[in-house]
């Protein structure tokens, strides 16, 4: 039985899913069925009407049209704000109709794949959030899927692992990303940082304020007016820079013949792909990677989300001085989190660097353990834990542990949160 | 020198019990610990089986066992082995270990006497008082040998006397203080014996002794003597004592209840032969 990699980008218009295809050795798309549309599915839900049944995508649209029951959308934005929605005077909150959702999601490629497992997944969000995080955790621990096999990312994160997934010559110098949809016209722009080992890919992501209703593309004048609105985009953002590619997302692009002028200004000299999927293909590539024992991008990845620095303690092993590191740059801040045991030589305070990507200047954070009990050097043992609050906030907990049954622990603990 | 060694987060799943302490060792900082400071204690069985076990299945430390083993086969001396166990773990600096190799040269250029006294005092220092007198009994009725000089000898009567009185023991100790001063003539040892028979009423202070001291001094220690008491009722043991005193009936009876038993079992650790 196959067990299933899988990028699951889930947005408040659509959902789509991608899983690793080991007959083609890439990443693919995949639907409720073959056909190609299917792959957008729309992220509703409706409550068929007197029963405890569920459906998403497209069925929930057709249960709510023909009066069979209520349908909900919108369903990340709702969960955002902590929203609910009463349904047959049931009060549902938006966490609950989520996990609902994402269930059913996860269902699809289990059921169309034929298979049981699920190897690693990657949820990709606009953005990411630990409320998020928590919803689906709590499906996939429902569901039995291993919790370490489960990841998240954002937008700028699938952008980021899709292209560089891609020949290096798509992006040797810059390429960018236009995702048109209903909830916006969202701009990421990919750099290769020269001169650096390992070396940095950064993303840059913008939420364009020029964002239009796609409904005005129903009409020719809009289309007109959506063409003009790209163009002056582009025009502005892509002027003087030597994008190697441009790529087009989102349900504004499924269709593109409308922005003829905005086409015809981003092909120009430089290579431009149109299609549908590419945050899930992004996350399906980090969720093969997650696999990996080490990874197989060489890079140092910086977008939101991601660690712009690196956290690290000067440390004794084995008789020699080294770097401990606790958190590379690059990491999602997310699943960035380390912990180390450590004796205290001739010091009662721990000494943390922080030292950021490119030209900033290394950092001190220190934590005094003066609170400690006092005993002879060499004989008490701290755990030190670092977890990040946010991609810019690390919080650092140090735990008494003694030395063994010569000084008992006394379980004392000194937590500092520092903003990097 | 960073000031921080890094250790495993690993803990193992059996301790290796050590007797002599009565504690396990969870860890190989642990293992080094003991070694350094109780190399006094080890018996030449030390690198036996069980110590090789604990290294090589609990530690993970395949390649010091497999060492260990060979040293042994080769008919190492057991300080060389305790040497390389330090310097494969880490825990000791270069300087460290330097001292820990001139302890190791004084122990094998000590006369027996002499190291079987330092095994004595280091149980005298962690409060194994019975442990400790059966050692200097044995030395003083064992073969004399060089090492055993008027110095020696007064040191070890005195540290007698210092195990004895940690038992109560008041007239033992106050015999052994008198030899100790014969032997070394310390006026320091004169104030021990005044100190222990204020302590001790039933003790009687050896009045020809005391001529030796002017009255003066007395007077001093005597002064010394109840400021010391006055500090120790209003601090450490007697103050915890004093506030259970101040709880209610149901609370005082379970906290003097489990104070007994505490002292209890230390009397007991140090009456342990």
């Amino acid at each position: 039985m196959q067990e299933l990699v899988l990028g699951i980008d889930v947005c408040d218009d659509y959902s789509q899913i991608s899983y690793y295809n080991p007959q083609v050795y890439d990443v693919e798309n995949i639907g409720l069925t073959d056909e190609e549309g299917s792959c957008m599915i729309p992220t509703v839900i409706c409550k068929e009407k007197g029963t405890d049944s569920w459906y998403i995508g497209e069925e929930a649209y057709r249960f709510a049209l023909y009066g069979r029951g209520t349908m909900v959308d919108k369903l990340v934005k709702l969960a955002g704000k902590g929203g609910t929605a009463t349904i047959e005077g049931v009060k549902y909150t938006a966490e609950d109709l989520l996990r609902i959702f994402i269930r059913q999601i996860l269902e699809i490629p289990m059921a169309r794949l034929g298979a049981s497992e699920i190897a690693a997944v990657v949820f990709a969000f606009q953005d990411k959030s630990s409320s998020l995080m928590e919803t689906v955790i709590q499906v996939t621990d429902g569901m039995g899927i291993p919790r370490e096999r489960v990841h998240m990312a954002n937008h700028s994160e699938a952008y980021l692992f899709y292209v560089i997934s891609q020949k290096k010559d798509l992006w040797i110098n810059q390429s960018c990303l236009f995702d048109l949809s209903e909830t916006g016209l969202h701009y990421y722009e990919l750099n290769v940082v020269r001169g650096r080992k390992p070396p940095v890919v950064e993303v840059r992501h913008e939420e364009l304020e020029e964002g239009f209703s796609l409904e005005i593309l129903e009409t020719g004048a809009g289309k007109k007016l959506g063409d003009t609105i790209l163009t002056s985009c582009a025009e502005r953002l892509l002027q003087k820079k030597i994008m190697t590619s441009v790529f087009l997302t989102g349900k504004g692009f499924e269709e593109s013949e409308w922005a003829a002028g905005f086409l015809r200004l981003v092909c120009n000299k430089r290579r431009t792909f149109a299609g549908p999927g590419l945050f899930a293909r992004g996350a399906a590539y980090m969720a093969c990677d997650t696999l990996q024992e080490t990874s197989s991008y060489p890079y140092v990845c910086l977008c939101e989300g991601r660690l712009s620095s690196t956290i690290s303690m000067q440390v004794n092993h084995e008789g020699r001085e080294r770097q401990l590191v606790l958190a590379s740059a690059g990491s999602d801040w997310y699943e960035a989190r380390a912990s180390a045991s450590l004796i205290l030589d001739n010091t009662n305070q721990l000494e943390f660097m922080v030292t950021p990507v490119g030209r900033g200047r290394q950092t001190k954070l220190a934590i005094s353990l003066a609170e400690f009990p006092a005993r002879p050097n060499k004989t008490t043992r701290v755990e030190v834990i670092a977890a990040f609050l946010s991609e810019n906030r690390v919080s650092i907990r140090v735990i008494d542990r003694g030395f063994g049954e010569f000084f008992p622990e006394s379980g004392q603990m000194i937590r500092e949160d520092f903003q990097i | 020198m960073s000031g921080l060694i890094l250790c495993s987060n690993k803990r193992v799943k059996n301790p290796y019990p050590v007797d002599e302490l009565g504690i396990s060792l969870h860890s190989g900082e642990e293992l080094c610990y003991f070694i350094y400071n109780y190399v006094f204690l080890l018996e030449p069985d030390f690198i036996n089986e069980h110590l090789l076990y604990f290294i090589r299945a609990e530690l993970g430390m395949e390649k010091l066992e497999e060492k260990i083993r060979k040293w042994v086969a080769d008919r190492a001396d057991m300080a060389q082995v305790l040497y390389m166990i330090l310097q494969d773990i880490h825990y000791y600096s270069e300087s460290e270990l330097g001292a820990f190799k001139a302890q190791l040269e004084w122990i094998r250029r000590a006369k027996p006497s002499e190291r079987v006294k330092k095994k004595a005092d280091y149980l005298l220092q962690k409060r194994k008082y019975a442990a400790a007198i059966q050692l200097y009994d044995a030395i003083a009725a064992g073969e004399p040998d060089k090492g055993m000089t008027r110095e020696f000898m007064g040191a070890l009567y005195h540290n007698k006397g210092v195990a004895c009185a940690g038992l109560f023991e008041s007239e033992r100790a106050l015999e052994c203080f008198e030899k100790a001063y014969e032997h070394l003539e310390r006026e320091e040892i004169l104030k021990e014996i005044y100190m222990l028979c204020q302590m001790d009423e039933a003790a009687e202070l050896p009045e020809a002794m005391m001529l030796a001291v002017p009255a003066e001094q007395q007077f001093k220690w005597r002064e010394e003597y109840e400021t010391l008491c006055k500090h120790l009722r209003y601090s450490g043991r007697a103050k915890a004592v004093g506030e259970l005193w101040e709880k209610d009936s149901v609370r005082r009876k379970a906290g003097v209840q489990e104070l007994l038993t505490q002292w209890k079992q230390e009397y007991r650790e140090m009456a342990k032969l």
